[in-house]
């Protein structure tokens, strides 16, 4: 592996954490701050919160594997530096 | 499919409904290409699409909503609001779409056939109580005003052909609520509903009950289309007399259609007092052992309204009452009617209270206009009269149901909070009557209700209270309150011969009078009453007078039957 690829690697993992810390942000984790039952209540509220509970839920999987992709990226760019520095 | 109720605050949905909108645009930018990112991807992906198919949909659906439930008012934690008037929490009936399609492809016959068919389950005769509650059901009913607002759009006419055949299709009145043409609909209805016999025997009681509670929520807002409905003779009775209709809405309904309504419109006032002649009909007759509470709280807080005109009718206790200001003159009834009438309404403390407030408020009127004129010339003969001949009523009428005092503490308490400017004095019935006032009264009839309550359960016996020597007392002490604080009211009286120092005597004691608190007032007044009585008897001669009262002496005794000379 060379630089190249570490640099690459190490890209990828930036990229990630951007998305991550994107979404971290993102409105969409008060929304139900506005949502509870002082603003609406019956069945399709509450499947409506139920709903973005398993969204938000959802995202935040997706976060936290976003993260630990972007670590093992890291990683990763780190031993391709180390191979191409040995293989220099 | 949407069988479903929605409670909701309209306020709270419209900023939700932005903030949505903001995340989905905000989510829409949000992503990174590669691979690795395709499983958030996805995750942003699902939400954007819970958010803009299953969220917008129903906040938009809320927001344009027109046709509200609204006979169920209940907050998110299920507390029901006092004023249908003022609510903030909305609830909307989410149609049941596949009965909805159904109703659409039917002609008006076909319509009014399946309605008269799916009514077969709200009668007596099918043996369960329908859940009017119930979400299916209400997905049906807002199915049905779906389907009528839609008619009724097409064709203008179609609404006065649903008005005539709901009697016999009762699904309408309860489907009405929830149209969008509520307020043309509801008030015929209701009214109908009232007032037709029939109407029991097609609906199970509680839904009969349900039914003509939402359709009187739906129309307590408007002051004019509550005094139509109680302009008609049947559905009044029905009101006054029924029990188990919801107290606060009959109670707002009725003060609307009274005070409100005639505020709004002074030439409705004959209108008001055609209600007023129905009432004291219903009072000496069918009603005569007292209005149910609803009524009688919300005739007792529109009394207000009436009560300088009725004054000014009585003019003597054997005579017609007549108010000359409502048309070409409106006999109420006999001076006995008119008791009656406020005995009806006296039976409910909270309503007695009302009355006391009213009465209260109209004698201190009085006071203030006689002592603003004094300086344009001597007292004009009888000016607290009107006043003092409508406590008598109240105090008979009190006397005669033999309960608790709490108008005397309403009374009392209105005199001193000056309230007496909401009474439409001299200018006419309604002219200067403002909600703001009005409220302040109507929350002292109240405080005074209450009052009374947390003092115990018991009944006190009217002849320990003096009633209705109460009222009359304190007319007198206006009067003497006048006679003393102000020279020139005493030069038609023949009081010259008085020394000062006995008006300034009586100028300190009338002061101390006033500074008497509550419980200790009475007794004040009582006691300077008697010292005027033996020691200035012109004086005493000429309170009488002006208070031109027939029949003083025997209120004087408070119907105990004691001496008068004696004192209470």
């Amino acid at each position: 592996m060379s630089t190249t690829d570490a640099d690459h690697l190490r890209l990828r993992a930036a990229r990630l954490r951007e998305m991550a810390r994107a979404l971290e942000s993102s409105p969409v984790f008060s929304l139900d701050r506005y949502a509870g039952v002082d603003t609406w209540t019956g069945p399709r509220p509450d499947e409506c919160r139920g709903e973005l509970a398993s969204r938000q839920a959802e995202l935040h999987r997706a976060i936290e594997q976003l993260y630990t992709t972007a670590w093992w990226l890291d990683r990763r760019a780190e031993q391709a530096a180390a191979l191409a520095a040995v293989s220099w | 499919m949407d069988r479903r109720l929605v409670g909701y605050d309209p306020h709270r949905i419209d900023d939700l409904r932005r903030r949505t909108l903001d995340t989905i645009a905000s989510l829409r930018y949000v992503g990174a290409v590669d691979p690795a990112a395709d499983a958030a991807a996805r995750a942003v992906g699902h939400t954007v699409q819970t958010l803009a198919e299953l969220w917008m949909p129903l906040l938009g659906r809320i927001a344009t909503n027109t046709a509200m439930t609204s006979w169920d008012l209940r907050g998110p934690h299920g507390g029901r609001l006092g004023d249908p008037h003022d609510r903030r929490w909305e609830t909307l009936a989410l149609p049941d779409e596949a009965l909805l399609a159904r109703l659409r492809r039917l002609d008006d016959d076909e319509l009014l056939g399946f309605l008269e068919e799916h009514g077969e389950r709200l009668r007596p005769s099918a043996g369960v109580t329908p859940d009017l509650e119930a979400p299916e059901v209400l997905a049906m009913l807002a199915a049905i005003a779906a389907t009528l607002d839609a008619r009724l759009a097409r064709s203008p006419g179609f609404a006065v052909e649903l008005v005539g055949l709901a009697p016999s299709a009762p699904l309408i009145a309860l489907a009405v609520p929830l149209s969008a043409r509520r307020r043309e609909l509801g008030p015929p209805i209701a009214t109908a509903m009232l007032a037709t016999e029939e109407w029991r025997a097609e609906l199970h009681p509680s839904t009969y009950l349900t039914g003509v509670e939402r359709l009187l929520r739906d129309l307590a807002p408007d002051p004019a289309a509550c005094l139509t409905l109680l302009r008609d003779d049947a559905a009044l009775a029905r009101l006054a007399g029924w029990e188990d209709l919801d107290t606060d809405l009959v109670r707002t309904v009725v003060r609307r259609g009274l005070l409100d309504a005639i505020h709004d419109d002074p030439n409705l006032v004959p209108a008001g007092y055609g209600v007023m002649r129905r009432l004291t009909e219903l009072a000496n007759g069918a009603l005569d052992a007292g209005f149910a509470p609803g009524m009688a709280r919300g005739a007792g807080d529109a009394f207000i309204g009436y009560v300088d005109t009725l004054g000014a009718a009585i003019s003597d206790v054997s005579d017609r009452v007549v108010v000359p200001e409502a048309g070409d003159g409106y006999v109420l009834g006999s001076y006995g009617d008119l008791v009656d009438l406020l005995g009806a309404i006296a039976v409910d403390p909270i309503g007695q209270a009302a009355l006391g407030a009213a009465v209260g408020a109209h004698l201190d009127a009085t006071l203030q206009r006689i002592t603003a004129r004094l300086d344009d010339g001597p007292l004009a003969a009888a000016w607290l009269g009107p006043p003092a001949r409508t406590a008598r009523a109240l105090g008979e009428a009190i006397v005669a149901e033999g309960r608790e005092a709490q108008a005397a503490a309403a009374a009392a308490a209105a005199r001193q909070q000056r309230l007496g400017t909401v009474v439409g004095f001299a200018t006419g019935v309604v002219g200067l009557v403002a909600p703001g006032p009005i409220g302040m009264l109507l929350s002292i009839a109240d405080k005074a209700s209450g009052l009374m309550s947390s003092a115990g359960p018991q009944p006190v016996a009217p002849a320990d209270l003096g009633l209705p020597g109460t009222f009359v007392r304190e007319a007198r002490f206006g009067m003497i309150t006048i006679l003393v604080r102000h020279p020139r009211a005493r030069s038609s009286h023949h009081l010259g011969h008085v020394p000062d120092g006995v008006w300034e005597q009586l100028e300190r004691r009338v002061g101390a009078v006033e500074h008497l608190d509550a419980d200790r007032r009475e007794d004040g007044i009582v006691a300077l009453d008697r010292e005027i009585r033996e020691t200035v008897p012109a004086l005493d001669r000429a309170v009488t007078l002006e208070l031109d009262l027939a029949g003083v002496d025997e209120i004087r005794r408070d119907h105990r039957g004691g001496d008068p000379e004696a004192g209470p």
